[in-house]
């Protein structure tokens, strides 16, 4: 975690709200890096479609941008949660009303947003994954595969496999581990850029 | 929720099966997004998936065993690939395609112009599949229909909708003494033994939602797929009753069943509007279904 993380690895961003209120331009980009992975994937479950997600990430930024810039936000100590119930509420509304959310920043200024789709397609941390998964045992990634992207429990696995429920269970958390390992200190992912906080 | 438990439960990767429920989502979201690390899990454990989705090892085929398992509706599976199989025939023999709904695939234009394998195992389709793949089961390194035949497989495979009889004072009509009759054999497994008493049943009163419910699910789980597509139907045509979403994502996997993924798609896109328990299920689907139509 950083230095201004809190506690049980809740980062305080009490000093990043600040400094946005204060009219620090990079500081509403820092917060967009920080966030906007996160909107996008709680999004990306409930609205499925790339393109509207794209743009609720850009609106959930520009409202939770317009709130700290106006001081309406009350715990800034706990941005995340704020971000993810502003989220939560124009994801909702969208899939009511199957529309956009209005842009209403009062302010007439828009925040200076990185390119979404930079930050949110992560192409090269796919290939490089992709290295990781490849060096992997071939029965460990048809456990993998299975069992992340077919849902099948230990049990199913094991039927197809000709193999124990329990070996399935100990062959997932040890293929799991050795991606950890292999990616560790390689990967952006784990790095904390440009989407983990600190 | 804390960090430990994440990791114990296995969080992340409920998630993005969408198993969680939706308490349990919105406090997982919760957490990450105060959460680096966990955040940074969730996004790994995704990025693992994308890439076997995009690069598929080769599976060995569905052992028996798996077909004999009396909780799942691999009957529907089974089902499926019949079908399928008949599609491919027809494909073959100049019919139309029915299976629009995957452009990709739909498109019998000669030899595959992408190679690469697609990110949910449903490689582009060339114009003809050998002879022999037509009544062969799926194989490791399957040919790019078998695969098609394997995945839709997959999504058309359903779960048994879950039943809890209701106890009413006094005596049951006529109705209800052939449904309960019926549901013994849901409950057991043996929905074919169920459907006659569940159609006995649908005869004799059929404005109740639950019976024609059952039924269609029963012919569904049977293999009946035409049958429960007629039953789901008639249950959705009687508004707004507590069967109606779950009719709507069961006449979703009957079509897929059929290979009708543009039905399917339409069925789910309903699901999704009614905002209800399978909400989130209809949406893994659908992705499922983009991942498949759009390499």
């Amino acid at each position: 975690m950083t230095p201004a993380a809190g506690i049980g690895g809740v980062a305080d961003d009490t000093a990043l709200s600040e400094r946005i209120q204060l009219g620090d331009r990079a500081a509403e980009n820092e917060l967009v890096g920080l966030y906007s992975g996160r909107v996008f994937a709680m999004a990306m479950v409930r609205v499925r479609d790339r393109e509207a997600v794209r743009e609720l990430v850009n609106d959930v930024m520009m409202a939770t941008v317009t709130a700290l810039r106006r001081g309406t936000v009350h715990d800034t100590a706990r941005l995340g949660a704020f971000i993810h119930g502003t989220a939560l509420n124009l994801v909702h509304s969208h899939l009511r009303e199957c529309g956009r959310m209005p842009r209403t920043d009062g302010t007439g200024e828009e925040p200076t947003t990185p390119d979404l789709a930079e930050s949110c397609e992560r192409d090269s941390d796919l290939q490089e994954i992709g290295d990781c998964v490849r060096r992997l045992s071939q029965q460990d990634q048809q456990v993998l595969f299975m069992s992340l992207t077919e849902g099948l429990k230990p049990g199913e696995i094991a039927l197809r496999l000709g193999i124990s429920a329990e070996v399935v269970r100990q062959q997932k958390s040890r293929a799991l581990k050795r991606l950890k390992e292999m990616l560790n200190g390689a990967s952006r992912i784990d790095s904390g850029e440009p989407h983990s906080k600190r | 929720m804390n960090c430990g438990v994440i990791v114990r439960d296995e969080f992340a990767e409920r998630y993005l099966l969408g198993d969680l429920s939706p308490a349990e989502q919105e406090a997982y979201e919760q957490h990450y997004f105060e959460c680096a690390r966990c955040f940074a899990e969730l996004r790994r454990l995704q990025a693992v998936r994308d890439v076997l989705r995009a690069d598929p090892p080769a599976l060995p085929a569905p052992k028996k065993e798996t077909v004999r398992n009396p909780w799942w509706g691999w009957a529907a599976a089974g089902a499926v690939a019949v079908s399928l199989v008949a599609v491919v025939l027809l494909r073959q023999s100049g019919a139309p395609e029915p299976m629009a709904g995957l452009p990709r695939a739909a498109a019998p234009t000669g030899p595959t112009s992408s190679p690469g394998a697609d990110p949910a195992g449903v490689p582009a389709v060339a114009g003809t599949v050998d002879p022999p793949l037509a009544s062969a089961p799926p194989a490791p390194a399957a040919s790019p229909e078998s695969r098609r035949v394997e995945v839709l497989a997959r999504l058309a495979r359903a779960e048994p909708p879950r039943y809890s009889p209701s106890v009413l004072r006094g005596a049951a009509d006529e109705a209800t003494v052939s449904f309960k009759e019926g549901m013994k054999g849901y409950v057991a497994g043996d929905y074919g033994a169920a459907i006659p008493s569940l159609r006995q049943a649908a005869h004799l009163d059929p404005e109740r939602p639950d019976i024609a419910f059952f039924l269609a699910a029963s012919e569904l789980l049977a293999g009946n797929t035409a049958s429960a597509i007629g039953e789901f139907e008639r249950t959705i045509a009687m508004g707004d009753t507590p069967f109606l979403e779950e009719a709507h994502f069961y006449l979703a996997k009957a079509y897929l069943a059929q290979g009708e993924v543009d039905r399917a798609r339409a069925e789910l896109t309903t699901v999704q509007s009614l905002r209800g328990e399978r909400l989130s299920e209809a949406g893994e689907l659908l992705a499922q279904l983009d991942s498949a139509g759009s390499e």
